[in-house]
Protein backbone atom coordinates (compact mmCIF):
# COMPACT_ATOMS: atom_id res chain seq x y z
CA UNK A 1 0.00 0.00 0.00
CA UNK A 2 2.94 2.27 0.40
CA UNK A 3 4.20 1.80 -3.07
CA UNK A 4 3.48 4.33 -5.21
CA UNK A 5 0.73 3.12 -7.94
CA UNK A 6 1.44 4.21 -11.25
CA UNK A 7 -1.39 5.04 -13.66
CA UNK A 8 -0.62 6.02 -17.45
CA UNK A 9 -3.06 8.22 -19.14
CA UNK A 10 -4.31 8.45 -22.60
CA UNK A 11 -5.57 12.11 -24.07
CA UNK A 12 -6.01 14.16 -26.73
CA UNK A 13 -3.13 16.82 -26.59
CA UNK A 14 -0.87 18.53 -24.31
CA UNK A 15 -3.90 21.16 -22.94
CA UNK A 16 -5.78 18.09 -21.83
CA UNK A 17 -2.51 16.02 -20.33
CA UNK A 18 -1.94 19.10 -17.99
CA UNK A 19 -5.60 19.40 -16.54
CA UNK A 20 -5.34 15.53 -16.45
CA UNK A 21 -2.20 15.76 -14.56
CA UNK A 22 -3.13 18.82 -12.27
CA UNK A 23 -5.94 17.12 -10.90
CA UNK A 24 -4.26 13.73 -10.26
CA UNK A 25 -1.50 15.64 -8.27
CA UNK A 26 -4.71 17.29 -6.57
CA UNK A 27 -7.06 14.84 -5.28
CA UNK A 28 -5.16 11.18 -5.13
CA UNK A 29 -1.71 10.02 -4.86
CA UNK A 30 -1.14 8.51 -7.97
CA UNK A 31 1.77 8.94 -9.92
CA UNK A 32 1.63 9.77 -13.71
CA UNK A 33 3.36 6.66 -15.54
CA UNK A 34 3.24 7.88 -19.58
CA UNK A 35 1.14 10.12 -21.40
CA UNK A 36 0.08 8.08 -24.60
CA UNK A 37 -1.64 9.27 -27.40
CA UNK A 38 -1.39 13.75 -28.10
CA UNK A 39 -2.27 12.76 -31.69
CA UNK A 40 -5.91 14.41 -31.45
CA UNK A 41 -9.40 12.70 -30.94
CA UNK A 42 -9.24 10.78 -34.31
CA UNK A 43 -6.43 8.70 -33.32
CA UNK A 44 -7.54 8.03 -29.66
CA UNK A 45 -10.84 6.86 -31.20
CA UNK A 46 -8.93 4.92 -33.67
CA UNK A 47 -6.65 2.75 -31.50
CA UNK A 48 -8.66 2.91 -27.64
CA UNK A 49 -9.66 -0.27 -28.07
CA UNK A 50 -6.24 -1.65 -28.13
CA UNK A 51 -5.09 0.37 -24.99
CA UNK A 52 -8.28 -0.72 -23.46
CA UNK A 53 -7.44 -4.68 -24.22
CA UNK A 54 -3.73 -3.75 -22.71
CA UNK A 55 -5.50 -2.78 -19.42
CA UNK A 56 -7.71 -6.23 -19.96
CA UNK A 57 -4.82 -8.52 -20.30
CA UNK A 58 -2.36 -6.61 -17.33
CA UNK A 59 -4.33 -4.15 -14.68
CA UNK A 60 -1.21 -2.18 -14.00
CA UNK A 61 -0.34 0.42 -14.52
CA UNK A 62 -4.15 1.91 -14.52
CA UNK A 63 -5.16 3.67 -17.41
CA UNK A 64 -6.87 7.34 -17.67
CA UNK A 65 -7.83 8.11 -20.90
CA UNK A 66 -10.01 11.85 -21.63
CA UNK A 67 -11.34 12.93 -24.23
CA UNK A 68 -13.94 15.63 -25.18
CA UNK A 69 -17.57 15.10 -25.97
CA UNK A 70 -17.46 17.66 -28.93
CA UNK A 71 -20.11 17.55 -30.85
CA UNK A 72 -21.37 14.12 -30.02
CA UNK A 73 -25.27 14.05 -28.92
CA UNK A 74 -24.20 11.72 -25.61
CA UNK A 75 -21.70 10.57 -23.45
CA UNK A 76 -22.77 7.34 -22.77
CA UNK A 77 -23.31 6.56 -26.71
CA UNK A 78 -19.88 7.88 -27.04
CA UNK A 79 -18.71 5.40 -24.63
CA UNK A 80 -20.74 2.73 -26.06
CA UNK A 81 -18.85 3.01 -29.56
CA UNK A 82 -16.20 3.28 -28.81
CA UNK A 83 -15.77 0.44 -26.04
CA UNK A 84 -16.49 -2.94 -25.09
CA UNK A 85 -18.88 -3.47 -22.37
CA UNK A 86 -18.01 -3.91 -19.40
CA UNK A 87 -15.01 -1.50 -19.26
CA UNK A 88 -12.15 -2.99 -17.90
CA UNK A 89 -11.74 -1.86 -13.87
CA UNK A 90 -8.60 -0.84 -14.79
CA UNK A 91 -9.23 1.57 -17.89
CA UNK A 92 -11.05 5.16 -16.36
CA UNK A 93 -12.69 6.32 -19.03
CA UNK A 94 -13.90 9.82 -18.80
CA UNK A 95 -15.10 12.58 -21.29
CA UNK A 96 -15.27 15.85 -20.90
CA UNK A 97 -18.65 17.71 -21.24
CA UNK A 98 -18.27 19.47 -23.63
CA UNK A 99 -14.30 20.06 -23.71
CA UNK A 100 -11.88 19.75 -21.39
CA UNK A 101 -12.30 23.82 -21.80
CA UNK A 102 -15.69 23.95 -19.72
CA UNK A 103 -13.36 22.77 -17.00
CA UNK A 104 -10.82 25.09 -17.42
CA UNK A 105 -13.83 27.74 -17.36
CA UNK A 106 -15.56 25.93 -14.36
CA UNK A 107 -13.14 27.88 -12.41
CA UNK A 108 -15.16 30.81 -13.25
CA UNK A 109 -12.73 33.45 -10.51
CA UNK A 110 -9.90 31.81 -11.72
CA UNK A 111 -10.51 32.64 -15.60
CA UNK A 112 -11.89 35.68 -14.94
CA UNK A 113 -8.86 36.75 -13.34
CA UNK A 114 -6.60 35.29 -16.28
CA UNK A 115 -8.58 37.36 -19.13
CA UNK A 116 -9.60 40.12 -16.47
CA UNK A 117 -13.13 39.71 -17.03
CA UNK A 118 -16.07 40.07 -14.30
CA UNK A 119 -16.64 37.04 -13.05
CA UNK A 120 -20.66 37.13 -14.22
CA UNK A 121 -19.22 37.19 -17.54
CA UNK A 122 -18.19 33.49 -17.46
CA UNK A 123 -20.82 30.85 -17.84
CA UNK A 124 -22.36 29.13 -14.61
CA UNK A 125 -22.55 26.01 -16.30
CA UNK A 126 -20.35 25.40 -18.53
CA UNK A 127 -20.58 22.01 -19.09
CA UNK A 128 -23.65 23.43 -20.95
CA UNK A 129 -21.51 25.34 -23.64
CA UNK A 130 -21.09 24.35 -26.98
CA UNK A 131 -18.08 25.55 -27.72
CA UNK A 132 -15.93 26.36 -24.64
CA UNK A 133 -13.01 27.26 -26.68
CA UNK A 134 -14.90 30.39 -28.57
CA UNK A 135 -16.07 31.32 -24.87
CA UNK A 136 -12.62 32.03 -23.98
CA UNK A 137 -12.10 33.74 -26.85
CA UNK A 138 -14.78 35.88 -26.74
CA UNK A 139 -14.31 36.77 -23.43
CA UNK A 140 -10.60 37.70 -23.93
CA UNK A 141 -11.53 40.09 -27.44
CA UNK A 142 -14.31 41.73 -24.92
CA UNK A 143 -11.62 42.07 -22.06
CA UNK A 144 -8.38 41.07 -22.43
CA UNK A 145 -5.24 43.38 -22.79
CA UNK A 146 -3.82 44.05 -25.28
CA UNK A 147 -1.41 40.91 -25.50
CA UNK A 148 -3.40 38.35 -24.40
CA UNK A 149 -5.90 39.44 -26.79
CA UNK A 150 -3.41 38.83 -29.43
CA UNK A 151 -2.51 35.78 -28.36
CA UNK A 152 -6.12 34.44 -27.46
CA UNK A 153 -8.57 35.65 -30.13
CA UNK A 154 -7.74 34.67 -34.07
CA UNK A 155 -6.50 37.31 -36.53
CA UNK A 156 -9.61 38.93 -38.16
CA UNK A 157 -9.71 36.68 -41.68
CA UNK A 158 -8.05 33.91 -39.88
CA UNK A 159 -9.67 30.49 -40.44
CA UNK A 160 -8.57 28.95 -37.52
CA UNK A 161 -10.79 29.03 -33.99
CA UNK A 162 -8.37 30.09 -31.60
CA UNK A 163 -5.43 32.77 -31.98
CA UNK A 164 -1.60 32.00 -32.36
CA UNK A 165 -0.73 31.86 -28.89
CA UNK A 166 -4.05 29.89 -27.59
CA UNK A 167 -2.04 26.45 -26.42
CA UNK A 168 1.06 28.84 -24.80
CA UNK A 169 -1.95 31.13 -22.56
CA UNK A 170 -3.90 27.88 -21.75
CA UNK A 171 -1.21 26.18 -20.48
CA UNK A 172 0.25 29.10 -18.87
CA UNK A 173 -3.27 30.02 -17.08
CA UNK A 174 -3.88 26.00 -16.17
CA UNK A 175 0.15 25.65 -14.79
CA UNK A 176 -0.24 29.15 -12.53
CA UNK A 177 -3.86 29.50 -12.06
CA UNK A 178 -6.09 26.72 -12.76
CA UNK A 179 -7.56 25.92 -9.35
CA UNK A 180 -9.43 22.39 -9.37
CA UNK A 181 -11.27 22.34 -6.30
CA UNK A 182 -13.10 25.74 -8.05
CA UNK A 183 -13.83 23.81 -11.30
CA UNK A 184 -15.57 21.07 -9.54
CA UNK A 185 -18.43 23.11 -7.92
CA UNK A 186 -19.19 24.21 -11.74
CA UNK A 187 -18.48 21.57 -13.77
CA UNK A 188 -20.97 17.86 -12.99
CA UNK A 189 -18.50 16.34 -15.89
CA UNK A 190 -15.62 17.39 -14.08
CA UNK A 191 -16.98 16.20 -10.66
CA UNK A 192 -17.67 13.20 -11.80
CA UNK A 193 -14.31 12.36 -12.85
CA UNK A 194 -12.81 13.32 -9.71
CA UNK A 195 -15.11 11.36 -8.08
CA UNK A 196 -13.59 8.64 -10.29
CA UNK A 197 -9.70 9.48 -9.38
CA UNK A 198 -10.48 9.75 -5.84
CA UNK A 199 -12.68 5.95 -5.85
CA UNK A 200 -8.57 4.48 -6.96
CA UNK A 201 -6.82 5.97 -4.49
CA UNK A 202 -8.63 4.23 -1.86
CA UNK B 1 29.19 -11.07 -37.30
CA UNK B 2 27.06 -9.00 -35.24
CA UNK B 3 27.48 -6.60 -32.00
CA UNK B 4 25.66 -8.69 -29.23
CA UNK B 5 26.34 -6.77 -26.36
CA UNK B 6 28.01 -3.17 -25.46
CA UNK B 7 29.57 -2.29 -22.10
CA UNK B 8 30.33 1.51 -21.08
CA UNK B 9 32.41 3.31 -18.70
CA UNK B 10 32.66 7.43 -18.85
CA UNK B 11 32.21 7.46 -22.08
CA UNK B 12 31.01 10.26 -22.61
CA UNK B 13 27.19 11.08 -21.85
CA UNK B 14 27.53 7.45 -19.97
CA UNK B 15 28.51 6.98 -16.45
CA UNK B 16 27.71 3.10 -16.73
CA UNK B 17 25.52 0.99 -19.17
CA UNK B 18 25.64 -2.23 -20.26
CA UNK B 19 22.65 -3.35 -22.88
CA UNK B 20 21.72 -5.88 -25.63
CA UNK B 21 22.46 -5.01 -29.05
CA UNK B 22 19.38 -6.50 -31.74
CA UNK B 23 20.30 -6.78 -35.36
CA UNK B 24 18.45 -3.50 -35.79
CA UNK B 25 17.93 -0.86 -33.34
CA UNK B 26 16.23 1.96 -33.12
CA UNK B 27 17.63 5.25 -30.57
CA UNK B 28 14.96 7.05 -29.11
CA UNK B 29 15.69 9.55 -26.17
CA UNK B 30 15.47 13.30 -25.69
CA UNK B 31 18.06 16.14 -27.28
CA UNK B 32 21.48 15.84 -26.02
CA UNK B 33 20.59 12.10 -24.07
CA UNK B 34 23.35 10.76 -26.22
CA UNK B 35 21.87 8.90 -28.86
CA UNK B 36 24.87 10.39 -31.34
CA UNK B 37 27.47 9.73 -28.55
CA UNK B 38 26.67 6.17 -28.60
CA UNK B 39 26.88 5.62 -31.99
CA UNK B 40 30.01 7.11 -32.02
CA UNK B 41 31.73 4.16 -29.95
CA UNK B 42 31.15 2.28 -33.04
CA UNK B 43 33.07 4.67 -35.27
CA UNK B 44 35.72 5.42 -32.42
CA UNK B 45 36.00 1.34 -32.60
CA UNK B 46 36.48 1.37 -36.60
CA UNK B 47 38.61 4.32 -35.89
CA UNK B 48 40.98 2.65 -33.35
CA UNK B 49 41.17 -0.39 -36.09
CA UNK B 50 42.39 1.36 -38.84
CA UNK B 51 45.82 3.66 -39.32
CA UNK B 52 46.20 6.60 -37.05
CA UNK B 53 44.71 4.26 -34.29
CA UNK B 54 43.37 5.49 -31.05
CA UNK B 55 45.99 8.26 -30.97
CA UNK B 56 44.15 9.81 -33.68
CA UNK B 57 40.79 9.09 -32.99
CA UNK B 58 41.21 10.52 -29.73
CA UNK B 59 42.82 13.86 -31.11
CA UNK B 60 40.41 13.85 -33.44
CA UNK B 61 36.82 13.56 -30.81
CA UNK B 62 39.01 16.82 -29.09
CA UNK B 63 41.21 14.70 -26.43
CA UNK B 64 40.50 12.21 -23.61
CA UNK B 65 39.00 15.35 -21.65
CA UNK B 66 35.65 15.78 -24.29
CA UNK B 67 35.79 11.96 -24.20
CA UNK B 68 34.98 11.54 -20.70
CA UNK B 69 31.61 11.45 -19.54
CA UNK B 70 31.43 14.33 -16.76
CA UNK B 71 29.73 12.40 -14.61
CA UNK B 72 32.71 10.38 -14.36
CA UNK B 73 34.75 10.79 -10.72
CA UNK B 74 38.38 12.27 -12.10
CA UNK B 75 40.33 10.90 -13.03
CA UNK B 76 38.51 7.95 -14.35
CA UNK B 77 39.56 5.31 -17.24
CA UNK B 78 37.37 4.81 -19.94
CA UNK B 79 35.82 1.54 -20.79
CA UNK B 80 34.45 0.46 -23.67
CA UNK B 81 33.79 -3.27 -23.93
CA UNK B 82 31.70 -5.27 -26.96
CA UNK B 83 30.68 -8.87 -27.49
CA UNK B 84 30.22 -10.27 -31.32
CA UNK B 85 29.23 -12.97 -32.68
CA UNK B 86 28.91 -14.80 -35.78
CA UNK B 87 27.22 -18.72 -36.57
CA UNK B 88 30.14 -20.15 -34.62
CA UNK B 89 32.32 -18.02 -32.82
CA UNK B 90 31.64 -15.75 -29.70
CA UNK B 91 34.33 -12.46 -29.11
CA UNK B 92 34.51 -10.12 -26.56
CA UNK B 93 36.72 -7.01 -26.96
CA UNK B 94 37.38 -4.51 -24.65
CA UNK B 95 39.46 -1.42 -24.27
CA UNK B 96 40.35 0.44 -20.74
CA UNK B 97 42.39 4.04 -22.15
CA UNK B 98 43.16 7.26 -20.07
CA UNK B 99 45.81 10.03 -21.54
CA UNK B 100 49.18 9.72 -20.43
CA UNK B 101 49.73 11.98 -17.25
CA UNK B 102 53.94 12.40 -17.70
CA UNK B 103 55.70 14.56 -19.90
CA UNK B 104 57.20 14.52 -22.97
CA UNK B 105 53.61 12.74 -24.40
CA UNK B 106 51.54 14.14 -21.62
CA UNK B 107 47.92 14.09 -23.03
CA UNK B 108 48.58 11.71 -24.98
CA UNK B 109 45.88 8.27 -25.16
CA UNK B 110 47.48 5.53 -23.04
CA UNK B 111 46.16 1.72 -23.27
CA UNK B 112 45.84 0.58 -19.38
CA UNK B 113 44.31 -2.74 -20.47
CA UNK B 114 43.04 -4.62 -23.65
CA UNK B 115 41.66 -7.50 -24.09
CA UNK B 116 40.40 -9.95 -26.63
CA UNK B 117 38.65 -13.17 -25.73
CA UNK B 118 37.50 -15.89 -28.71
CA UNK B 119 35.36 -18.32 -27.79
CA UNK B 120 35.94 -18.69 -23.65
CA UNK B 121 39.93 -18.57 -24.65
CA UNK B 122 41.57 -15.29 -24.10
CA UNK B 123 43.72 -14.06 -27.28
CA UNK B 124 44.94 -10.59 -25.71
CA UNK B 125 45.45 -9.59 -22.52
CA UNK B 126 47.56 -6.41 -22.27
CA UNK B 127 49.65 -5.20 -20.68
CA UNK B 128 52.04 -7.89 -21.68
CA UNK B 129 55.78 -8.89 -21.74
CA UNK B 130 56.05 -6.47 -24.71
CA UNK B 131 54.51 -3.76 -23.36
CA UNK B 132 56.49 -3.46 -20.72
CA UNK B 133 59.87 -4.27 -22.47
CA UNK B 134 58.59 -0.90 -24.28
CA UNK B 135 55.62 1.27 -22.61
CA UNK B 136 55.36 3.56 -26.17
CA UNK B 137 53.27 0.32 -27.51
CA UNK B 138 50.57 1.22 -25.30
CA UNK B 139 50.08 4.76 -27.24
CA UNK B 140 48.64 2.01 -29.50
CA UNK B 141 46.15 -0.61 -29.30
CA UNK B 142 46.32 -3.98 -30.66
CA UNK B 143 43.75 -3.27 -33.31
CA UNK B 144 46.04 -0.86 -35.12
CA UNK B 145 49.22 -3.29 -34.62
CA UNK B 146 48.82 -5.85 -37.79
CA UNK B 147 52.11 -7.90 -36.19
CA UNK B 148 49.62 -8.23 -32.74
CA UNK B 149 46.07 -8.64 -34.25
CA UNK B 150 46.41 -11.85 -36.28
CA UNK B 151 44.60 -13.96 -33.61
CA UNK B 152 41.69 -12.03 -33.54
CA UNK B 153 41.65 -10.53 -37.46
CA UNK B 154 37.77 -11.35 -37.92
CA UNK B 155 36.87 -8.67 -35.31
CA UNK B 156 39.36 -6.29 -36.55
CA UNK B 157 37.50 -6.88 -40.09
CA UNK B 158 34.60 -6.11 -38.39
CA UNK B 159 35.27 -2.92 -36.79
CA UNK B 160 36.58 -1.52 -39.66
CA UNK B 161 33.19 -1.99 -41.78
CA UNK B 162 31.35 0.07 -39.61
CA UNK B 163 29.98 2.55 -41.61
CA UNK B 164 28.32 5.83 -40.66
CA UNK B 165 26.08 8.45 -42.52
CA UNK B 166 25.07 11.76 -41.14
CA UNK B 167 24.34 13.77 -44.21
CA UNK B 168 24.19 17.56 -44.67
CA UNK B 169 23.54 18.61 -47.80
CA UNK B 170 25.01 22.23 -47.66
CA UNK B 171 28.43 20.16 -46.77
CA UNK B 172 27.85 17.98 -50.16
CA UNK B 173 26.85 20.74 -52.29
CA UNK B 174 29.53 22.40 -51.04
CA UNK B 175 29.66 24.74 -54.08
CA UNK B 176 32.39 22.60 -55.03
CA UNK B 177 30.86 19.05 -55.23
CA UNK B 178 32.70 18.25 -52.37
CA UNK B 179 34.30 19.05 -49.31
CA UNK B 180 37.19 17.64 -47.21
CA UNK B 181 36.58 20.39 -44.06
CA UNK B 182 35.64 17.64 -41.60
CA UNK B 183 38.53 15.81 -39.53
CA UNK B 184 36.21 12.93 -40.02
CA UNK B 185 35.72 11.24 -43.37
CA UNK B 186 31.99 10.09 -42.68
CA UNK B 187 30.73 13.10 -40.74
CA UNK B 188 27.61 15.16 -42.44
CA UNK B 189 28.63 13.20 -45.84
CA UNK B 190 31.11 15.75 -46.84
CA UNK B 191 33.20 13.40 -48.45
CA UNK B 192 30.28 11.62 -50.08
CA UNK B 193 30.58 11.80 -53.60
CA UNK B 194 34.55 10.79 -53.31
CA UNK B 195 33.26 7.78 -52.01
CA UNK B 196 30.93 7.62 -54.68
CA UNK B 197 33.59 8.60 -57.52
CA UNK B 198 36.33 5.99 -55.99
CA UNK B 199 33.94 2.81 -55.98
CA UNK B 200 34.25 0.67 -58.88
CA UNK B 201 32.25 1.75 -61.96
CA UNK B 202 30.37 -1.94 -62.26
CA UNK B 203 29.45 -1.27 -58.26
CA UNK B 204 29.08 2.08 -58.40
CA UNK B 205 26.43 1.57 -61.21
CA UNK B 206 24.81 -1.53 -60.00
CA UNK B 207 24.35 0.99 -56.71
CA UNK B 208 23.35 4.17 -58.54
CA UNK B 209 20.65 2.39 -60.41
CA UNK B 210 18.93 0.90 -57.31
CA UNK B 211 19.03 4.19 -55.79
CA UNK B 212 17.35 5.50 -59.19
CA UNK B 213 14.40 3.31 -59.02
CA UNK B 214 13.60 4.23 -55.47
CA UNK B 215 14.19 8.06 -56.38
CA UNK B 216 11.34 7.19 -59.19
CA UNK B 217 8.90 6.71 -56.58
CA UNK B 218 9.68 9.71 -54.09
CA UNK B 219 11.04 12.39 -56.81
CA UNK B 220 8.22 12.01 -59.36
CA UNK B 221 9.44 13.58 -61.88
CA UNK B 222 13.43 12.01 -61.79
CA UNK B 223 14.25 9.76 -64.44
CA UNK B 224 17.96 8.90 -64.47
CA UNK B 225 20.65 9.38 -62.14
CA UNK B 226 24.48 8.97 -62.95
CA UNK B 227 27.85 10.45 -61.97
CA UNK B 228 29.62 12.90 -63.96
CA UNK B 229 33.04 14.18 -63.75
CA UNK B 230 33.68 17.69 -64.31
CA UNK B 231 36.72 19.38 -66.54
CA UNK B 232 38.55 19.95 -63.09
CA UNK B 233 37.81 16.49 -62.55
CA UNK B 234 35.54 16.82 -59.34
CA UNK B 235 32.70 14.37 -59.38
CA UNK B 236 29.57 14.97 -59.32
CA UNK B 237 25.50 13.67 -59.23
CA UNK B 238 23.70 14.15 -62.11
CA UNK B 239 19.88 13.59 -62.27
CA UNK B 240 17.65 13.65 -65.06
CA UNK B 241 14.09 14.78 -64.93
CA UNK B 242 11.13 15.20 -66.74
CA UNK B 243 9.65 18.36 -67.37
CA UNK B 244 7.56 20.12 -69.76
CA UNK B 245 10.57 20.15 -71.94
CA UNK B 246 10.56 17.27 -74.19
CA UNK B 247 14.39 17.17 -74.01
CA UNK B 248 13.77 16.42 -69.99
CA UNK B 249 16.39 18.62 -68.03
CA UNK B 250 19.16 17.31 -65.73
CA UNK B 251 20.42 19.25 -62.62
CA UNK B 252 23.60 18.54 -60.78
CA UNK B 253 24.12 17.65 -56.67
CA UNK B 254 23.72 21.64 -56.04
CA UNK B 255 20.29 22.00 -57.32
CA UNK B 256 18.92 18.49 -55.56
CA UNK B 257 16.45 19.33 -53.20
CA UNK B 258 18.00 18.70 -48.65
CA UNK B 259 15.35 15.19 -49.09
CA UNK B 260 16.81 14.19 -52.45
CA UNK B 261 20.50 14.50 -51.32
CA UNK B 262 19.73 12.81 -48.03
CA UNK B 263 17.44 9.52 -49.48
CA UNK B 264 20.49 9.27 -52.36
CA UNK B 265 23.16 9.19 -49.63
CA UNK B 266 20.97 6.87 -47.08
CA UNK B 267 20.55 4.41 -50.53
CA UNK B 268 24.29 4.52 -51.45
CA UNK B 269 24.70 4.00 -48.00
CA UNK B 270 22.49 0.76 -46.95
CA UNK B 271 24.01 -0.82 -50.50
CA UNK B 272 27.62 -0.50 -49.65
CA UNK B 273 29.51 -2.72 -47.43
CA UNK B 274 28.48 -5.58 -45.08
CA UNK B 275 29.25 -4.56 -41.31
CA UNK B 276 27.33 -2.78 -38.87
CA UNK B 277 25.38 0.25 -40.42
CA UNK B 278 24.84 3.53 -38.52
CA UNK B 279 22.23 6.11 -39.27
CA UNK B 280 20.91 9.35 -37.61
CA UNK B 281 17.56 10.50 -38.15
CA UNK B 282 17.27 9.19 -41.43
CA UNK B 283 14.01 10.98 -41.26
CA UNK B 284 14.81 14.70 -41.93
CA UNK B 285 13.93 16.39 -44.81
CA UNK B 286 11.86 13.31 -45.94
CA UNK B 287 7.99 13.01 -47.14
CA UNK B 288 6.01 11.34 -43.92
CA UNK B 289 4.93 8.93 -47.00
CA UNK B 290 8.35 8.15 -47.44
CA UNK B 291 9.66 7.79 -43.97
CA UNK B 292 6.83 5.44 -43.30
CA UNK B 293 8.50 2.63 -45.47
CA UNK B 294 12.06 3.40 -44.23
CA UNK B 295 11.66 0.69 -41.30
CA UNK B 296 10.93 -2.05 -43.54
CA UNK B 297 13.23 -0.90 -46.51
CA UNK B 298 16.08 -0.59 -44.39
CA UNK B 299 15.15 -4.33 -43.14
CA UNK B 300 15.28 -5.29 -46.46
CA UNK B 301 18.54 -3.41 -47.03
CA UNK B 302 19.98 -5.62 -43.81
CA UNK B 303 19.33 -8.94 -45.33
CA UNK B 304 20.09 -8.04 -48.60
CA UNK B 305 23.02 -10.97 -48.87
CA UNK B 306 23.06 -14.30 -46.90
CA UNK B 307 24.15 -12.98 -43.78
CA UNK B 308 22.26 -9.93 -42.11
CA UNK B 309 23.69 -6.41 -41.99
CA UNK B 310 23.13 -4.80 -38.56
CA UNK B 311 21.52 -1.30 -38.45
CA UNK B 312 21.66 1.01 -35.56
CA UNK B 313 19.41 4.25 -36.38
CA UNK B 314 18.43 7.28 -34.34
CA UNK B 315 15.16 8.81 -34.51
CA UNK B 316 12.53 10.73 -33.37
CA UNK B 317 10.45 10.35 -36.06
CA UNK B 318 6.34 8.83 -35.50
CA UNK B 319 6.18 8.06 -38.83
CA UNK B 320 9.00 5.91 -38.88
CA UNK B 321 8.51 4.14 -35.41
CA UNK B 322 5.29 3.61 -36.75
CA UNK B 323 5.93 0.92 -38.52
CA UNK B 324 3.75 -2.29 -36.98
CA UNK B 325 7.08 -4.37 -37.84
CA UNK B 326 9.02 -2.65 -34.94
CA UNK B 327 9.70 -4.92 -32.12
CA UNK B 328 10.16 -3.77 -28.67
CA UNK B 329 13.54 -5.18 -28.44
CA UNK B 330 14.25 -3.21 -31.10
CA UNK B 331 14.23 -0.15 -29.25
CA UNK B 332 16.41 1.40 -26.78
CA UNK B 333 15.29 4.24 -24.88
CA UNK B 334 17.78 6.64 -23.58
CA UNK B 335 16.89 8.27 -20.03
CA UNK B 336 19.48 11.34 -19.13
CA UNK B 337 19.38 11.24 -15.55
CA UNK B 338 22.01 13.41 -12.73
CA UNK B 339 24.22 10.39 -12.85
CA UNK B 340 24.65 9.75 -16.62
CA UNK B 341 22.53 8.80 -19.30
CA UNK B 342 20.88 5.36 -18.80
CA UNK B 343 19.77 2.89 -21.64
CA UNK B 344 17.06 0.14 -21.34
CA UNK B 345 15.90 -2.10 -24.18
CA UNK B 346 12.23 -1.70 -24.81
CA UNK B 347 11.49 -5.05 -24.30
CA UNK B 348 12.57 -5.23 -20.44
CA UNK B 349 9.49 -2.46 -20.05
CA UNK B 350 6.05 -5.36 -19.63
CA UNK B 351 3.27 -2.31 -19.85
CA UNK B 352 5.48 -1.54 -23.09
CA UNK B 353 5.35 -5.07 -23.85
CA UNK B 354 1.96 -5.95 -23.09
CA UNK B 355 0.54 -2.26 -25.50
CA UNK B 356 2.52 -3.48 -28.10
CA UNK B 357 1.27 -7.04 -27.62
CA UNK B 358 -1.92 -5.17 -28.58
CA UNK B 359 -1.09 -3.97 -31.49
CA UNK B 360 0.09 -0.45 -30.55
CA UNK B 361 3.23 0.86 -32.64
CA UNK B 362 6.75 1.80 -31.24
CA UNK B 363 5.56 5.23 -32.29
CA UNK B 364 2.65 5.14 -29.86
CA UNK B 365 3.99 3.41 -26.70
CA UNK B 366 7.93 4.05 -26.80
CA UNK B 367 8.12 7.40 -27.89
CA UNK B 368 5.78 8.98 -25.09
CA UNK B 369 8.31 7.64 -22.88
CA UNK B 370 10.98 10.07 -23.53
CA UNK B 371 8.95 13.16 -23.60
CA UNK B 372 10.59 15.61 -21.27
CA UNK B 373 7.99 15.84 -18.71
CA UNK B 374 8.66 19.67 -19.13
CA UNK B 375 8.62 20.14 -22.40
CA UNK B 376 4.60 21.91 -22.15
CA UNK B 377 6.71 24.57 -20.42
CA UNK B 378 8.45 25.37 -23.85
CA UNK B 379 5.96 27.61 -24.97
CA UNK B 380 6.05 29.56 -21.77
CA UNK B 381 9.57 31.53 -22.67
CA UNK B 382 8.83 34.55 -24.21
CA UNK B 383 11.64 35.30 -26.88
Amino acid sequence: MNSPRFVSLLVEGTIDELVLRKTIATYTALTVATCYGKKGVADIKKRIANYHAAAVAKPHPLFICLIDLDAAECAVQLRQELLPNPISNSFIFRIAVTEVESWLLADREGIAKFIGAPVNKVPESPDKCLNPKTEIVNLARKYAKEKLKRDLVPAERSSAPVGKGYSTQIIRFIQEQWTPEAAEENSPSFAKTIKALRRLSE
Amino acid sequence: MKFTKIHLQNWKNFQEVEVDLPERAFLIGPNASGKSNFLDVFRFLRDISTPGGIQQAVQDRGGISKLRCLHARNPSDIVIRVDLADDQDHWSYSVVFSQQGKLPRQGAALVKKEVVIHNSEVVLNRPDKDDKDDERLLEQTALEQISRNRSFRPIVDHFQQVSYLHLVPQMIRGGKGMSSESNFPDVYGGRFLEIVASTTEAKRKRYLKKIEEVLKIAVPQLTALKLTTDKGGVPHLEATYEHWRAQGASQDESQFSDGTLRLIGLLWMLQDGAGLVLIEEPELSLHQAIVRQLAPFIHRAQTRSKTTRQAFISTHSVDLLSDPGIGAEEILLFDPTAAGTTITVGGAFQDLRDLMAQGLTAAEVALPRTHPADAAQMSLFAL
